[in-house]
């Protein structure tokens, strides 16, 4: 099945069309929030869908403490709304003096896994809850890298009981940006750790391909999306971000429909688990 | 446990996105012995540089659009991408040319932006001094005054709100106080008095400053810690509040409002700018509910 990821633009047209199986809440959207709009569609989407939580604040590869604001936040959100799966990136955002708003990658290396391990154990026993973190779309390799990203949430996941948030569109972009095998790459990830799947389009340049959102899913990435999901259980869910502002929600509705109906045949399935409620 | 290598190697590229001009510059001046720069260097300048291109366009992404808005459809979307970009380059501590606004504006995470950005008016006025400038910073202030108004708590439709039985509550429309003789009724509706209330629970809420020197409308509200407030309202809005008593959303009544830009137009720009601060004590007091029951009870 195929939810998808909520953005503002879209706030009041899902309130008006069928429920899909799941969608995504931004938190950094509404995290703080003590009324308007945002918290509002959320409090009325989540009377009737499922709701995972997503976030891009976390900071949890910074080496700045934890914002206990934002943590306050989440808790806040998380007991509210009690989503599925709440998420954020495996990434560093800002260090003591600046703010990037960016996913930024760090060294994959056992310094950093010892890092990220204890706070994510920070977090979980803060929220009282397990979180999931994603793997990243990477731009840049660092020669002191000790292990692959794979290899890397295989240790995280199984020291601290995280879940994995796979985006298989990041794991395409990224192993075309760094030349890397796929099927090997994919390998090394814990799908036995999997929370929750990413799909999504990028943009192709003529030295990269960048995860913008705001394209069609490549076919290769639905290949990865096959593969993975004949591992996973029926109620993981599979969330569709789209994020071209300028798309209505017919457009994501219909990316997602295209999904499924590729799905379907590619895979020779017909089955329930791989029907949006979009027609299939 | 991270080591200052790995602190350092984080920094330099975090600085590196988001610095201005040429961002090499920050790693060619020497003086650092520890062996990072050398080993930043041998990141590729390709793929930083995209990291560097999407800065701007996703700071601007992660704020509250919506604050935004009115001043994007007037001045135009790239004009307001690149006015917030500059703006969050110059709270950077790596811009040598500019001088943070306020440390604690800092945004340290994407949550924070929301009062990192109420640094954006002063920062235009600052950087350009001239008529111009000035009210270019008045409307980003009033958008922003705007967005917090429809941010803020909404107590319309809360539990809190419904939880107080209406068997509690007594409707006076007789009551002295209730619309002041030769005021004009325009939020009867809403006033609530507790029946065991005294005139001195009652108080005049100080909003003079807000209001033209002859108020026009008096508005009685019945607040949650049972003081009564009357509330002056100025001519201009009556519009705007017979429409929210007629039973408009008020986010869609304060969304919609226009955000005037013509300077010949600075009078009402800064009427606008107390009106919206008027409408935000409003909120904070809880003032900004309505009770359909309670409207056609009133009208009896």
């Amino acid at each position: 099945m195929l939810g998808y990821g909520l953005r503002q633009q879209h706030f009041s047209a899902w309130l008006q069309v069928d429920p899909p199986p799941w969608l995504e809440v931004m938190v950094d959207d509404i995290i703080g929030h003590r009324g308007g709009p945002g918290l509002a569609a959320v409090g009325r989407l989540a009377e009737g869908v499922p709701l995972v939580f997503h976030g891009i604040g976390l900071n949890i590869g910074g080496y700045v403490p934890l914002d206990e604001s934002y943590l306050r936040g989440l808790k806040e959100l998380a007991n509210r709304f009690q989503p599925l799966v709440l998420s954020d990136h495996l990434c560093f955002t800002r260090t003591e003096n600046t703010a990037t708003f960016e996913l930024l990658p760090f060294p994959l290396h056992w310094r950093y896994l010892t890092h990220i391990a204890e706070r994510v154990q920070q977090v979980q026993d803060y929220l009282d809850r397990q979180i999931s973190l994603e793997n990243i779309s990477r731009y840049i390799d660092y020669p002191q890298s000790e292990m692959e990203e794979g290899s890397f949430f295989s240790e995280l996941t199984q020291i601290t009981g995280c879940g994995l948030l796979l985006d298989v569109n990041n794991i395409y972009v990224n192993a075309v940006n760094f030349g890397q095998n796929v099927d090997y790459e994919l390998s090394l990830y814990p799908l036995k750790a999997v929370t929750q799947i990413h799909v999504a389009g990028h943009s192709v340049y003529p030295t990269y391909l960048f995860d913008t959102h705001d394209q069609p899913v490549a076919d290769p990435v639905l290949r990865i999306l096959e593969k993975v999901m004949v591992e996973l259980r029926e109620t993981t869910p599979v969330i569709l971000e789209w994020d071209d502002p300028a798309a209505d929600l017919a457009t994501v509705l219909g990316e997602g429909a295209r999904i499924c109906q590729a799905f379907v045949k590619s895979s020779g399935f017909c089955d329930k688990r791989y029907q949006s409620h979009a027609e299939c | 446990m991270l080591n200052a290598e790995d602190l350092m190697l984080q920094d330099y590229l975090a600085d590196y996105v988001v610095s201005l001009g040429d961002p090499d510059a920050l790693f060619r001046d020497g003086g650092d012995d520890s062996g990072v720069v050398s080993l930043f260097n041998q990141l590729s300048r390709e793929r930083l540089k995209i990291y560097r291109q999407s800065f701007a366009g996703r700071v601007f992404m992660h704020l509250p659009k919506l604050a935004l808005a009115p001043l994007c459809r007037a001045l135009g979307d790239d004009f307001m991408v690149e006015l917030t970009a500059r703006f969050f380059h110059s709270i950077s501590p790596q811009n040598k040319t500019e001088k943070p606004i306020e440390n604690s504006r800092k945004p340290q995470n994407p949550h924070c932006m929301v009062s990192a950005i109420q640094g954006l008016p002063d920062y235009v006025r600052k950087n350009s001094p001239n008529e111009y400038g000035q009210l270019i910073g008045d409307l980003v202030e009033l958008a922003l005054l705007r967005w917090q108004i429809l941010q803020g708590p909404d107590f319309f439709g809360q539990l809190q709100h419904r939880a107080i039985a209406t068997t509690k509550w007594v409707l006076s429309p007789g009551h002295e106080l209730m619309i002041p003789k030769g005021s004009i009724d325009l939020f009867g509706a809403w006033s609530r008095c507790d029946q065991s209330s005294q005139s001195e629970d009652f108080e005049k809420c100080d909003f003079e400053k807000y209001i033209n020197k002859q108020p026009t409308g008096i508005l009685l509200v019945k607040t949650e810690s049972t003081t009564v407030v009357s509330i002056e309202i100025k001519e201009t809005y009556f519009d705007f509040f017979r429409s929210l008593k007629a039973g408009r959303d008020l986010y869609k009544a304060v969304s919609e409002m226009p955000i005037v830009k013509d300077s010949k137009q600075k009078i009402d720009q800064i009427d606008q700018q107390q009106f919206f601060l008027f409408l935000m004590k409003l909120k904070q007091m809880g003032v900004l509910v309505r009770d359909s029951a309670f409207d056609s009870v009133f009208s009896q």
